[in-house]
């Protein structure tokens, strides 16, 4: 009897203790897993939740160089309100359109026959590649100096080459008439991101089953239909991620504008992350400043969601 | 509820350690700081400026460095155009520098932002405002207190190549508008235009624009009276013209001075500081005339002066730097290499000022010099000029901008 319930007793003692045991190498687990993931919650928290919440209350507040070192006031949708009654809004918004349409386009077009051509195997085709990518790997300041020199009105390559070829009679203003600046910045960001499409497209061509444009080409299939009905249909997943990278790169392009024009002649080159900057930094108006990222955050958001969605349906087919 | 809460634990112990490495890091900085302290006294300044290349400037604060072992100052360069915003957000963050270096324009916006510390007392007591000439200390001064003093003082003038003159035919610089513009047209062919000058999108921009309007006989509140719009007009005739390049557009004062030295624009309007680099660069003969009248004669008074930071924690130290820089003789090898005007009434006397026939019409301009006393908004005020002198060369209706520019400016004005 004694024996019996004593090693019940141990029984259960043991039992509970492995149990007990268990329970906490799990939790000893459960911590460490989360442990692991400190740095990131950290980042993310700091570098990235923090700034945004920051420049969402200041879009609130009236802040400028009068009452900045005291925090600012208050000042409920004042900030929006103005933004959205100033004319310069919807111009830059437009400008953004005109920019990021333009650069999507010509860069995503120029890109693809570019990949195309390096997906060839012919002399010389790494070195070219590897040229090519140079381009890529310059920061936009240095594209913004190089073209501001080259598109120079009096003393830019550009103009003389032209001038020599016969194309134009008189210099052409690139980057500073109203007309032509934004073409020229436009052109710039185009110059400088055809490789990152080019780079990334032949990435996705090159994981395209061979065999496939084999068979088209016994049923008959000439270049341009296995192109048309293999290549663009397969590669749809990575145009789709292209796509949106490069509509998100081109819309928040600030540096290569700095550079080149200033956001002139007269706002002819302004963009939103421009606009915004233009605000806060050069009118020393946080709050409106502010109001404009808010703007821009959102228009963000939404092509964001849009993307997210899109992968979606892609993954579910 | 109890993942979560596990998980709270989690950050929370982070958190602490966070706070707790973050302190004692502040402890190992600021004991390291009385270490310094207890050894040599030593105190760190910081001066920020926009001064690249000024040798002269920089000699100066390397002799302060080499005399004082006590006072150390640490430059920090940035560009004119970022300065602003540079020295706005540091002030947000608390992170001014103990010394500033800045167009003077800005002084009364900046005490006004409390960005400049108040060194009325320290100048009072040391009697330094003695040795200035009283109107380069007025930018300085806001609601009869200083915020600042001069480093130097400059205006605008007309260079222009004596040899291309020569050769055009043209003896003397032009004295009027009507002449200005004549011989613009005269000097500029294929390969040089006539004229130069900055119109870019900042303070530069502003500073060669205001002139035109007041030799008009104009002001910034007058600006869609006849004699403004005469202004912006006689602007764009020149650019018309074509002896003047729309480029002007994107060219600073030492884009202009570049074009003119390199042969590439007869006659240029810059300033005073241009002449020691001219001296020593230009291959060709050339001279400084006054700028050509308009209705009357004027020409706008310019220079950087020195601040002290508000929330700087040795004043005193940096004050102490002041008086060093304003000492007689280190000032006047100061002014003398910098190609700029004293502010110093001892140093006007100096011999090389008096005896150089191109200072002497730098010097000369001061007597009819206005200077950009618009107030605490000025900042503001000059961002409606840039983009005024932006329509203007884009050859924009001159009436129809300068009605604008007026009724943005005037509420700026009023607030005084």
């Amino acid at each position: 009897m004694d024996t019996k319930t004593e090693a019940t007793r141990l029984n259960m003692n043991t039992k509970q203790k492995v149990k007990y045991k268990k329970n906490s190498k799990k939790k000893m687990n459960w911590i460490t897993d989360h442990l692991f993931l400190f740095p990131t919650i950290l980042f993310f928290l700091i570098f990235i939740l923090y700034p945004i919440l920051y420049n969402i209350m200041l879009s609130f507040k009236k802040m400028d160089v009068s009452n900045f070192m005291t925090g600012g006031v208050w000042a409920g949708l004042a900030n929006y309100q103005a933004i959205f009654s100033d004319p310069l809004l919807y111009k830059a918004l437009l400008n953004s359109f005109i920019f990021t349409f333009a650069c999507i386009v010509i860069e995503f077009i120029i890109g693809f026959a570019l990949a195309l051509l390096f997906r060839q195997k012919f002399p010389g085709v790494n070195f070219m590649r590897g040229l090519i990518l140079v381009v890529w790997m310059l920061p936009s300041v240095v594209v913004g100096v190089l073209y501001k020199w080259i598109m120079a009105g009096d003393s830019g390559v550009l103009n003389f080459v032209l001038t020599q070829v016969g194309l134009i009679e008189e210099n052409i203003l690139w980057v500073s008439s109203e007309q032509f600046a934004l073409i020229a910045v436009t052109a710039a960001n185009i110059w400088h991101g055809i490789p990152f499409y080019m780079i990334i497209l032949l990435g996705g061509l090159s994981t395209l089953p061979r065999d496939l444009y084999e068979a088209a080409k016994i049923d008959g299939a000439n270049g341009w239909k296995s192109f048309l009905k293999i290549t663009l249909p397969l590669m749809k997943p990575t145009v789709l991620v292209l796509l949106m990278l490069g509509l998100i790169n081109s819309f928040k392009v600030f540096d290569l504008i700095y550079v080149m024009t200033g956001g002139g002649p007269l706002d002819a080159t302004t963009v939103i992350p421009y606009y915004a900057y233009k605000l806060s930094f050069l009118q020393f108006n946080f709050g409106e400043g502010g109001a404009v990222s808010g703007i821009m955050l959102i228009l963000v958001i939404i092509l964001a969601i849009v993307y997210l969605k899109l992968m979606q349906k892609e993954e579910a087919n | 509820m109890f993942r979560i809460k596990n998980f709270l634990f989690v950050f929370s112990v982070f958190l602490i350690m966070g706070v707790i490495t973050a302190c004692s890091g502040g402890d190992s900085a600021s004991s390291s700081e009385t270490n310094k302290a207890e050894g040599s006294d030593q105190v760190t300044l910081e001066i920020w400026d926009f001064m690249q290349g000024r040798d002269a400037y920089i000699n100066v604060i390397e002799k302060f460095n080499e005399e004082h072992e006590d006072i150390q100052i640490k430059r920090t360069e940035i560009t004119r155009s970022n300065f602003d915003s540079k020295m706005i957000n540091a002030a947000a963050a608390n992170e001014l520098p103990d010394l500033f270096v800045n167009s003077h324009s800005r002084f009364q916006a900046f005490a006004d932002a409390g960005i400049a510390a108040n060194i009325s007392d320290m100048i009072n007591e040391s009697g330094l405002d003695q040795k200035f000439f009283e109107g380069s200390l007025e930018p300085q001064i806001f609601k009869g207190d200083y915020y600042g003093l001069p480093l130097y003082n400059n205006d605008l003038a007309l260079y222009y190549n004596k040899e291309m003159f020569e050769k055009a035919g043209l003896d003397s610089p032009p004295e009027t508008w009507e002449d200005i513009r004549d011989y613009a047209n005269k000097l500029t062919n294929d390969n040089v235009y006539g004229l130069a000058m900055a119109g870019s999108k900042d303070e530069q921009g502003t500073f060669n624009f205001l002139p035109w309007i007041w030799q008009a006989g104009a002001d910034l509140d007058t600006l869609s009276s006849e004699e403004g719009v005469n202004a912006i007009e006689f602007r764009q005739t020149l650019l018309e013209d074509g002896s003047v390049s729309k480029e002007m557009l994107n060219w600073q004062q030492n884009d202009a001075n570049l074009q003119f030295l390199s042969e590439q624009a007869a006659m240029q309007i810059n300033g005073s500081w241009n002449v020691p680099t001219l001296n020593k660069e230009a291959e060709f003969e050339w001279a400084v005339a006054e700028l050509p009248k308009g209705k009357q004669r004027a020409t706008i008074i310019g220079g950087e002066a020195i601040g002290i930071g508000s929330t700087s924690k040795h004043k005193e130290e940096a004050f102490e730097f002041m008086k060093f820089f304003y000492d007689e003789e280190t000032y006047k090898s100061f002014i003398l290499e910098d190609g700029n005007l004293p502010s110093i009434k001892a140093i006007a006397e100096a011999p090389e000022i008096v005896n150089d026939p191109n200072m002497k019409v730098f010097t000369k301009g001061l007597e009819y010099a206005k200077s950009r006393a618009y107030g605490p908004n000025y900042p503001e005020i000059s961002a409606v000029v840039q983009e005024l002198v932006q329509a203007t060369v884009l050859g924009k209706d001159a009436e129809k901008i300068a009605k604008e520019a007026e009724k943005e400016i005037k509420p700026l004005l009023m607030t005084e």
